[in-house]
């Protein structure tokens, strides 16, 4: 039923400096400039990340399209029943973010999650402003208070699948990706990685020392995964508890395989041995 | 004639501190000790019973060992060495046997450098027991410092087979066989081997090590990288006697037939396309 992560919402105090990292250091394209807001490219969509700096508190928000405006009447009931709240978005704020229809939920950890059918690309290729190599949004990591509780709606509602566990950690997928979302306990107000698919190792590694020459927060890596197989970076993003990553393309799903659980241990996040500096993902709790 | 190199064979290296040595070559290098006598200690890394050893004494004294096809090219490589007023030592029986060959013949290179030329360097019918595993492929190049490296290249490519593959401003990289480079000519003030590369199955095993070497310390002299000349993904640390080594993975093969040499400015995006600044003096200026 799920299709595709769509874009982030993130809000901000102010785009200023936020607004300028997005194209120097993230490497995205400025989509558009709104009223104390701004869209940003990643690949053929309209946008993938919006800053919201319009007075908006909160977690962020992660949207994820379905492909019919029936699908979506249809979940709204047993998303309810598995304790999310929904709301329909009006018309008019569907045409502001660039979609035909949809609901507005917060999941049991209180995560914004938008289900949206029929959000819009671009005819233009995306045109990055730094050689990062991005190739798309990939996929994001959200905090939780029960990962396993939270896995439960996806699954039973919204046809995902566990891939694998790590800890208490749960990879979802729902595609020819290992996973799409991942929910690790956490306990801050609002814990988000926004992962960005990058053409090689090489765009990882060039990065790594872009940012190290640069002075940019690095939080995680570089390393790999043992589950996906991909190799990232992490870094600091636009407000605390908002991250950002680069990642290689995740070893292909395949039915045949079945989920693992990894330990909670640290080369269960790292299998390089790098050292992280989230305690979500294997980090030494600050 | 030209004496002809089949590849790079083995490394003989010197220090006044041979447990530290040998423990370092094991834990760390993760290589396999396979015999040792009152002073000295042998290493095995691939099919090759030894690639490596440590012996007591001057760590400036390093030596390099080719491998030659034959006894006959053996004779004609210490011919043409001779008419050339090179002073060349025939092996002993005992020293063959250290080395783990069947015969061999020294000599000092145009600058200096130990180098030996040897035949049948002893292949084990076992695979390797790796110390740990730190995915090492085999003993695949070195670095030798020259301080001439016009004079150098001239002995390696004229004298000797070695083809140029690329050059990094005047640091030329020479092959024997297929691979892109056996041989680096590094310049410097002085003559011996400058690093020894092990090969290691993957990038992962590349960046592993990287940290592991961290966190016991090892100085890592340039990485994790990649070069762009011969495509490798690479770790550079130092060993015990300031001895630099490196792991890599993914040294491009070359086509005799088609490829052509490279001139690469000698600037850090040369050494390394991901960023990594080398901190070794001889490569960073």
């Amino acid at each position: 039923m799920l299709e595709q992560l769509r874009f982030v919402r993130i809000p901000i105090a102010s785009l200023g400096e936020a607004s300028g990292d997005m194209l120097d250091v993230v490497g995205l394209e400025l989509a558009e400039c709104l009223e104390q807001r701004a869209r940003f490219r990643s690949d053929s969509r309209a946008y993938s990340v919006e800053l919201d700096a319009s007075g908006t508190i909160g977690p962020p928000t992660v949207a994820i399209s379905l492909r019919t405006v029936e699908q979506l009447e249809g979940v709204s009931e047993p998303l309810v029943s598995c304790g999310w709240s929904v709301e329909k978005i009006t018309r008019e704020v569907c045409r502001d973010r660039r979609y035909y229809a949809g609901l507005a939920c917060r999941d049991l950890s209180g995560n914004r999650i938008e289900l949206v059918v029929r959000a819009e690309d671009k005819g233009r290729r995306y045109f990055p402003s730094r050689d990062a190599g991005v190739v798309g949004l990939s996929h994001v990591v959200l905090g939780s208070r029960s990962p396993t509780a939270e896995a439960a709606a996806w699954t039973n509602v919204l046809g995902a699948r566990i891939t694998d566990r790590v800890g208490a950690g749960v990879y979802l997928g729902w595609d020819d990706a290992h996973h799409r979302i991942m929910f690790v306990p956490s306990d801050r107000e609002s814990f988000l990685v926004v992962g960005f698919e990058v053409e090689s190792i090489d765009a990882v590694m060039q990065s790594n020392y872009f940012f190290l020459d640069r002075q940019v927060g690095i939080f995680r890596g570089p390393g790999r995964e043992p589950a996906s197989g991909q190799v990232f970076l992490t870094f600091g993003g636009p407000s605390p508890g908002i991250y950002f990553s680069y990642s290689t393309k995740s070893e292909p799903y395949s039915e045949t395989r079945r989920p693992r659980q990894f330990s909670a241990t640290p080369d269960s996040y790292c299998s390089w041995g790098s050292v992280t500096a989230l305690a979500e993902l294997g980090g030494a709790a600050s | 004639m030209t004496i002809k190199l089949l590849d790079v064979a083995y490394a003989r290296l010197k220090t006044p501190d041979l447990d530290s040595a040998s423990q370092f070559a094991t834990r760390v290098l993760g290589l396999e000790q396979i015999d040792r006598s009152g002073n000295s200690r042998s290493f095995r890394s691939d099919h090759r019973v030894s690639t490596l050893s440590y012996e007591a004494g001057d760590p400036w004294e390093t030596t390099v060992g080719f491998e030659l096809a034959s006894d006959e090219d053996l004779q004609i490589a210490a011919g043409t060495l001779e008419a050339m007023d090179y002073a060349v030592r025939h092996g002993s029986r005992g020293e063959c046997d250290q080395r783990h060959v069947r015969d061999f013949i020294a000599f000092s290179d145009p600058g200096g450098g130990r180098i030996e030329f040897a035949v049948s360097p002893h292949v084990a019918g076992s695979k390797a027991r790796l110390a740990r595993d730190a995915g090492i492929t085999g003993f695949s190049h070195v670095g030798l410092f020259s301080q001439d490296t016009t004079r150098d290249e001239h002995f390696w490519t004229q004298v000797c087979s070695a083809r140029v593959s690329d050059r990094l401003g005047e640091l030329p990289l020479l092959r024997l066989s297929q691979i892109h480079h056996s041989i680096a000519l590094v310049p410097a003030d002085r003559s011996g081997v400058q690093h020894i590369n092990h090969q290691v199955q993957s990038i992962d095993d590349v960046q592993r090590s990287y940290s592991l070497l961290r966190q016991h310390n090892v100085p890592i002299v340039f990485g994790p990288g990649r070069h762009p000349t011969s495509g490798a993904r690479f770790v550079y640390f130092e060993g015990p006697d300031d001895m630099v080594f490196e792991y890599s993975v993914g040294v491009q093969e070359v086509d005799e037939a088609t490829y052509r040499e490279r001139q690469f400015g000698f600037e850090p995006s040369s050494l390394c396309m991901w960023g990594a600044k080398a901190t070794l003096k001889e490569l960073s200026n």
